[in-house]
């Protein structure tokens, strides 16, 4: 079953006077449990296609289904809904609230969220058990300038977890983050699309689009390839071979 | 390139440049138009003496009662270097009648008629010119008096003297310099000589209503008082300059309380800038960081800074300079008309204010700027804090708090930040406590409680009746027989009560060496242990008397001691037994037993007729009882309550409500004008943070519900903090206001529920929330996809 269907799918800013068609008729679809890497140069496109797949940005044509839902005919408040209890988001810079700490920042989503009714003490605990899970319980109490960046992002996995999210969108992820940090965020994105999350994440890193099921290349607007992992081997650095080569082949 | 760099900061980050431009324009306006009141209102009343050319003895003397050779005594007096008499004609209200009868010249005081011949000293027409001349059949009069009656240009007076009326039309107002105040408030009337020639041609009218007010310049003013002892003895009312410049105490209250509101504004103003550029430069950590890790030296990264807040600081004092004028003269515009506040150096003062503020915006830079030099290449990426300095910033956790996350993040923000809120707070905070002073000092002035810091028993009603007619010899029998009939009169008509009169004689009073003429008060249908004393015991039989602070300072008596009084009929000595406290005639008097004898025909004014009820009515049943008494009673002026009768003591209870009324609009504009220009500013800084917040699915209701209660609690925390400083501060500024009026003991101020508990901590409230929230909404602007933007 599809958890994301896109079709038709049109982006247009106006810069200047100029029209300019970031995404051009863009068809695809993700299914429950996959994990999606979006690949393709800078400003090809791919960081808009997650954002208005997301909801976070408007569409200028096409369709967006969302769990059978056509995010394009809800409102800001819906919208704001579908984001806050079925979806996750990691961003490339780890944003948090200053003025929280940790654990204040990942449980903040599920104080807001009308789908779980639960006492604060226990989405605490859930906090705490993701900060568990992820290795960061230690920083739980810490303010946001006090931890590694890796640490960081850790943590925001964490909060795109809190709601039980249907989907995770991860926009450059471990871009900010050295490649230990970057091996152990992959790591945790991994086990999670293990346990059953849909992620679709937008990379630049091979490493990081090998650890996928799927790839999409993305060149100026248009989809120009997808290359399905599923069935190479578990070993890294087959993936990442295969992946490479057809990398290549599609100008990369 | 500096110029290069300020023109793209200024492009860059708009809203923050136009928010500190508008705080320095607003800050500019306040301190030059606040400091340019302080000094006039500092000033006001030595200016004002200096500008009507006040005497500095002033000696008022009634031709039935001064038998002395004045002009013999005052040229024969060496330290007298000039002196100059004009000629009064000395009536009371009843002289005085308008054409609209529900007008009356309502006083307890004497109301003087003289001419324009002897003008002695400048009488200021309301245009700012000097009154020369009065046209036959027009009159002048005291400006303050004018505007209570209701006197418009062209309205008709008529004078009845010993047997003559005359017909005049009222010309303007005149500033009285020396009886004008709002102490004294003696009200005058300027005729032609020519039309008071009809008047002191009639029969006897000189030799009765006929006397001098002679205006004394003196070298020496204790040698002068003693060489000219016999004329002060025999006046009627006499004063020196420091005398006369205390009787503007309840107009100086106004004043004193100008004073504070733009010592509040200038506090509020320098306050909230001095956070602001901290803030914005709080903004630049990123920038600053990039530039020490490029290399470039602190002086230099100041300097830019620097360059930057002299051009807002320019732009923003020239136009908080162009509006400070209108602003002052709104201010002003509240002092009582007995006054002139000599506004003229305004545009210097301004001026100055206005550079100075330019040097106070630069010093305050220079010394936020001071950070730079903490400041580290690691600031760019560690959000402005560095390895070093890590400071714990969450003081309360979301997973243990049971708050709506919205209030949550809004009082976490307040107890993450203090400092921020804190000043906020105080600004808040300094604009209700002036509020809530002023609402306890009204609410207590207009509630009739002060009855005894005046002097005077309790009562229930007072009226204004033509007691003065009855001050003969045996004026004081012919009094408790009028008082006496009253009461039979109210008993009859089902209202028991007992009728009291206060009446005052200005007798010189003498204990050893010290001397000096004092108003002896004596009440008839009263005794003694009415009235509050605040030490000793009441007089309890005739030759005891008691003594207000005041005056047993001024003649060096204490309890147990003998003062001698001089009357027509001979020296009367009497024994100190209590000490009063009376804002009475600028806290001077003494009590007599009221059997004690006095010839009353000395008597020179009288209080309103006192009625206590001896059944207690309720509010309901006593005013019903003022419309009956009215009705008994048709020649009785000024039927008031308690309470009306002791705002009409107080003189200035009115124009202070008004400086209140003028408070509350300045608290709310600035409010709103602070919570606006914060919260505009809280957006810039937070932008990020919103965007993050939309990014994971809040809402733009919660958002705007954590932006604005931040500022609710804000608002809270000033209101729990103003209401409970608001009696201290009172007693702190207000006490003093009144002691020096004459009260020695601390008030016990009544407050209003209504405004202290409802009211103006709504003004606050419905200001900080009402303004937070329509600001908030513009966090619609930000959406989820900023989180992509973020700096």
């Amino acid at each position: 079953m599809n958890i994301l269907e896109v079709k038709d799918l049109c982006k247009t800013y106006i810069v200047n006077k100029r029209q300019n068609n970031v995404l051009k008729n863009i068809n695809f679809a993700i299914g429950e449990g996959e994990m999606v890497a979006v690949m393709g140069p800078s400003g090809s496109g791919k960081s808009t296609l997650l954002y208005v797949v997301s909801g976070m940005d408007h569409l200028t044509a096409g369709e967006v289904s969302f769990c059978g839902k056509n995010i394009a005919q809800m409102g800001e408040r819906e919208l704001a809904d579908l984001r806050l209890d079925e979806m996750g988001f990691i961003f490339q810079r780890m944003y948090m609230l200053k003025n929280l700490t940790i654990l204040d920042n990942i449980i903040l989503p599920a104080t807001q969220s009308k789908k779980l009714r639960e006492p604060r003490r226990e989405t605490a605990r859930r906090g705490q058990d993701f900060m568990r899970r992820l290795g960061i319980i230690d920083i739980a109490g810490n303010d946001i300038n006090e931890v590694s960046g890796g640490q960081l992002q850790r943590a925001c996995i964490c909060r795109s977890m809190i709601n039980g999210p249907k989907m995770i969108f991860a926009d450059e992820s471990t871009g900010a983050l050295n490649r230990a940090s970057s091996d152990e965020v992959m790591e945790e994105l991994v086990k999670l699309n293990s346990g059953g999350s849909t992620i679709m994440l937008v990379t630049h890193d091979v490493k990081v689009a090998a650890k996928c099921k799927r790839v999409m290349y993305i060149v100026d607007g248009n989809i120009k390839g997808e290359f399905d992992l599923s069935d190479c081997s578990t070993q890294m650095r087959e993936r990442e071979r295969a992946l490479n080569n057809w990398l290549l082949e599609l100008g990369w | 390139m500096y110029l290069q760099i300020l023109k793209k900061d200024l492009k860059r980050k708009k809203a923050m440049n136009v928010i500190l431009l508008v705080f320095i324009i607003l800050a500019s306006m306040f301190v030059s138009s606040g400091v340019n009141n302080i000094i006039s209102v500092t000033t006001a009343l030595d200016d004002y003496l200096e500008m009507a050319d006040a005497p500095d003895y002033l000696a008022m003397t009634m031709n039935k009662s001064c038998a002395a050779d004045r002009d013999g005594i005052l040229n024969s007096a060496a330290s007298v270097e000039s002196f100059s008499k004009e000629k009064i004609l000395c009536m009371t209200s009843d002289n005085i009648t308008f054409e609209d009868e529900s007008k009356t010249a309502s006083s307890i005081n004497p109301i003087l008629l003289q001419s324009d011949e002897d003008i002695s000293m400048n009488y200021i027409l309301d245009d700012g010119g000097i009154l020369q001349s009065v046209k036959s059949g027009e009159f002048y009069m005291t400006a303050g008096a004018a505007e209570d009656i209701g006197l418009a240009i062209g309205d008709k007076m008529t004078v009845k003297l010993g047997g003559v009326s005359c017909v005049f039309t009222f010309a303007g107002g005149v500033k009285d310099a020396v009886l004008g105040s709002t102490g004294l408030s003696i009200q005058r009337y300027f005729i032609s000589a020519g039309d008071i020639e009809n008047f002191i041609s009639a029969e006897n009218v000189e030799q009765f209503y006929g006397g001098e007010l002679i205006y004394i310049r003196a070298s020496d003013m204790e040698k002068m008082i003693s060489e000219i002892k016999p004329v002060i003895d025999n006046a009627f009312f006499s004063a020196d300059k420091a005398t006369l410049k205390l009787s503007y105490v309840f107009d100086m209250m106004v004043v004193g309380l100008l004073l504070v509101v733009s010592l509040v504004l200038v506090a509020v103003a320098l306050v909230i800038l001095r956070f602001t550029i901290a803030f914005t430069l709080s903004e630049e950590f990123r920038e600053i960081g990039v530039m020490k890790a490029i290399g470039l030296r602190n002086l230099k990264i100041r300097g830019l800074y620097l360059v930057k807040y002299v051009a807002l600081s320019v732009i923003g004092a020239a136009a908080g300079l162009a509006l400070s004028f209108p602003f002052s003269e709104l201010l002003v515009s509240v002092v009582p008309s007995s006054i002139i506040i000599n506004n003229q150096n305004a545009a210097f003062s301004n001026v100055i204010c206005a550079v100075c503020m330019v040097g106070v915006i630069m010093l305050f830079c220079y010394g936020c700027t001071g950070k730079v030099g903490k400041m580290s290449p690691i600031d760019a990426v560690r959000n402005g804090q560095t390895g070093e300095r890590f400071r714990k910033k969450s003081m309360i956790s979301l997973g243990k708090s049971k708050l709506p996350a919205a209030s949550f993040l809004a009082l976490n923000d307040i107890v993450s930040s203090p400092k921020r809120f804190g000043i906020i707070t105080f600004a808040f905070f300094l604009c209700l406590s002036l509020l809530l002073i002023l609402s306890t000092t009204v609410s207590t002035a207009k509630s009739g409680t002060l009855f005894n810091v005046f002097g005077i028993a309790d009562f229930d009603i007072s009226a204004k009746g033509e007691v003065m007619e009855l001050m003969t010899e045996n004026g004081h029998e012919k009094l408790k027989e009028y008082l006496s009939d009253m009461e039979e009169n109210l008993a009859r008509n089902g209202m028991p009560a007992r009728c009291m009169q206060e009446i005052m004689f200005k007798l010189p009073v003498s204990h050893g060496e010290n001397e000096s003429s004092v108003i002896i008060y004596q009440g008839t249908g009263t005794t003694a242990d009415m009235y509050e004393y605040i030490e000793g015991t009441p007089p309890q039989s005739v030759g005891e008397a008691a003594l207000t602070s005041l005056s047993a300072d001024r003649l060096k008596v204490d309890i147990g001691d003998t003062i001698t009084i001089k009357t027509i009929d001979g020296d009367k000595e009497l024994i100190i037994t209590a000490i009063f406290q009376s804002m009475s005639n600028m806290g001077e008097g003494v009590r007599l037993h009221e059997d004690e004898e006095i010839n009353y025909i000395q008597a020179q004014s009288a209080y309103f007729t006192q009625i206590k009820f001896t059944d207690a009515p309720d509010q309901k049943e006593t005013a019903r009882r003022m419309e009956k008494i009215q009705k008994l009673y048709p020649e009785l002026d000024d039927v008031s309550n308690r309470a009306e009768s002791i705002s009409y003591l107080l003189k200035v209870v009115d124009t202070i409500d008004t400086v209140k009324q003028m408070v509350v609009v300045l608290t709310f504009i600035l409010a709103v004008l602070i919570t606006v220009l914060m919260e505009r500013s809280f957006i810039v800084k937070e932008q990020g943070e919103i965007a993050l917040m939309k990014a994971i699915g809040t809402r733009n209701g919660k958002i705007y519900a954590y932006h604005t209660l931040r500022f609710v609690f804000v608002g809270c925390m000033t209101v729990i903090a103003a209401e409970l400083f608001a009696l201290p501060l009172t007693h702190l500024f207000i006490d003093p206001i009144f002691r020096m009026m004459g009260s020695v003991r601390a008030l016990d101020y009544l407050i209003n529920p209504f405004e202290m508990f409802l009211a103006f901590p709504l003004v606050i409230l419905a200001a900080t929330a009402a303004s937070a929230f329509l600001t908030s909404l513009y966090t619609k602007t930000i959406t989820a996809l900023d989180t992509a933007n973020i700096e």
